[in-house]
């Protein structure tokens, strides 16, 4: 007889045989209607039949193979996070030389995105470049107002005036000939004096000479000394370019650093250099422009000495 | 061979399960057929159509974690039916999900709560017989009979393993039995010689 006790809760409610007896397979007395119930208990105790072991091979299969992955399932399904992780890298020869050990970034991040910076960056720059020649115009149509009052008067007017352009005129120092009373003089005479190659006119007749004032007056605009001769070169380049708005644009072009590829001026921005820094020829603007032809090649040897736009000192 | 399916390593099994967790094949073997028909048989009660795969999946699980496991034989046990009783689970919700066996693939000796099943019972009270008739109790106390008969767990391990109380645990066995007597008795079994009178 089980010593065992019986379950809580109330009065015996197992008829008096022994409950834990029977389950543990113990020869306990038990009532006739039980006892064919502990004969199938036993039944289940019984010795193992031939089919119940017959997996053994593949059970020792399975240690075989988790021993020798070092207590790992061999890619067993369920199985942990560490299987996952684990690299089985190949062995390689000692005499390869020193192996490159290559870690993989924080999984966290995020590879960078050359592609998109960079074209961040040039859409960037674009948008820079495009703000520069913007505020140029702005600029010199608002120093240029002065004669023909906001650029939309500027526009009407050099479209209003003849639009053919000219690689050499008289009265190049204005480019009208009647706007400049005396400054033009000084710039010529040193011209002829620098011994430049020149028409001898002094006058700006050519686009790249027109382009070169033009820029050299954005690059240092408190050059700017009359006022009248500014405004017919802005027309006639208004006229070449084909509005004011694109005057910048166009004198760019026309630049020899652009053509040719090579910032060889030393201003920067393909601008000629101060004046005062000019080291060949002494002269004031003369040599500027002759600089410009030899960068360019493209000059046409005129001195280009608008009157007031390249001569400040 | 083994005498029965209850505590066949014994006092060895400290020492055979450390030889085991070392590496040693043969005294894993040992281990495995020891506990293997009680596991085959507790599963056939409760899962007849797939009760060789889940045991197979069960090692592969024990086999996984061997080395780290410290016990006793009865912890052993515990562990192991509690794995089957996992896989078991799993392989309920996946069949819930995927139904894909057709009922005519099933042999009628197999199939649970048909009458042949307890005619089968009747008929010797085999290994085999016995399990088609604990198939025909209700699986919750089915189960608990077997994991205090075959495994040989008793009644507290069975309580942390359903997650219930030992009283539950009691009551349901009894349940179970007296069900068992229900059934044998329907069928005109009356008594059975080996039983303490």
């Amino acid at each position: 007889m089980s010593d065992s006790l019986p379950p809580n809760g109330g009065p015996d409610p197992f008829d008096g045989w022994d409950l834990e007896g029977l389950l543990s397979g113990e020869n306990v007395w038990l009532p006739v209607g039980m006892r064919p119930v502990a004969g199938a208990l036993d039944s289940l105790r019984s010795a193992p039949m031939r089919a119940e072991l017959s997996g053994e091979a593949a059970a020792r299969a399975v240690f075989r193979e988790n021993m020798l992955a070092g207590g790992r399932g061999p890619g067993l399904p369920g199985g942990g996070a560490d299987e996952a992780r684990t690299l089985i890298v190949p062995a390689r020869p000692a005499d390869t030389g020193p192996r490159a050990v290559t870690r993989p970034g924080p999984r966290h991040r995020r590879p960078p995105r050359r592609g998109r910076w960079r074209s961040r960056t040039l859409v960037g720059a674009a948008g820079g470049a495009a703000a520069v020649v913007i505020v140029g115009g702005i600029a010199l149509a608002g120093a240029f107002s002065g004669v023909g009052g906001h650029p939309g008067q500027l526009a009407r007017s050099s479209s209003a005036s003849s639009a053919a352009p000219q690689t050499s005129s008289a009265g190049s120092r204005g480019l009208d000939g009647s706007a400049t009373n005396e400054p033009t003089v000084q710039p010529t005479t040193s011209h002829s004096a620098g011994g430049q190659s020149s028409s001898g006119s002094g006058t700006a007749s050519g686009p790249s000479e027109l382009c070169r004032q033009y820029l050299e007056f954005i690059a240092r605009p408190e050059s700017r000394s009359d006022v009248a001769a500014e405004s017919g070169d802005f027309q006639q380049l208004s006229n070449l370019a084909g509005g004011a708005w694109h005057v910048l644009g166009y004198c760019m072009e026309l630049q020899p650093w652009a053509q040719n590829g090579s910032g060889s001026f030393s201003g920067g921005l393909g601008f000629p250099p101060q004046p005062g820094a000019q080291d060949a020829g002494g002269s004031q603007g003369q040599d500027r422009s002759g600089q410009q032809d030899a960068g360019g090649g493209n000059g046409n040897g005129q001195n280009g000495n608008v009157p007031g736009l390249g001569n400040q000192n | 061979m083994c005498a029965d399916t209850q505590h066949v390593v014994g006092d060895d099994f400290a020492r055979v399960l450390a030889d085991a967790q070392g590496g040693s094949e043969d005294q894993f073997a040992v281990l495995w057929r020891d506990t293997n028909p009680a596991l085959l048989r507790y599963l056939r009660v409760l899962a007849p159509d797939n009760a060789e795969d889940i045991a197979a999946e069960t090692w592969v699980h024990v086999v996984r974690g061997l080395p780290r496991f410290i016990g006793d034989e009865a912890a052993w046990r515990a562990w192991l039916f509690t794995t089957a009783r996992r896989r078991l689970i799993d392989q309920a919700r996946t069949r819930k999900r995927h139904p894909a066996e057709a009922l005519e693939d099933v042999s009628a000796a197999e199939m649970p709560r048909s009458p042949d099943a307890a005619q089968l019972a009747l008929d010797n009270l085999a290994t085999k017989s016995a399990i088609a008739l604990l198939a025909q109790l209700p699986p919750p106390q089915a189960e608990v009979i077997m994991l205090r008969v075959v495994a040989g767990l008793d009644t507290d391990a069975v309580a942390e393993l359903l997650g219930k109380t030992p009283g539950n645990i009691r009551v349901m066995a009894h349940r179970g039995l007296k069900k068992l007597e229900d059934l044998l008795g329907r069928a005109g079994v009356t008594s059975r010689a080996g039983v303490t009178l």
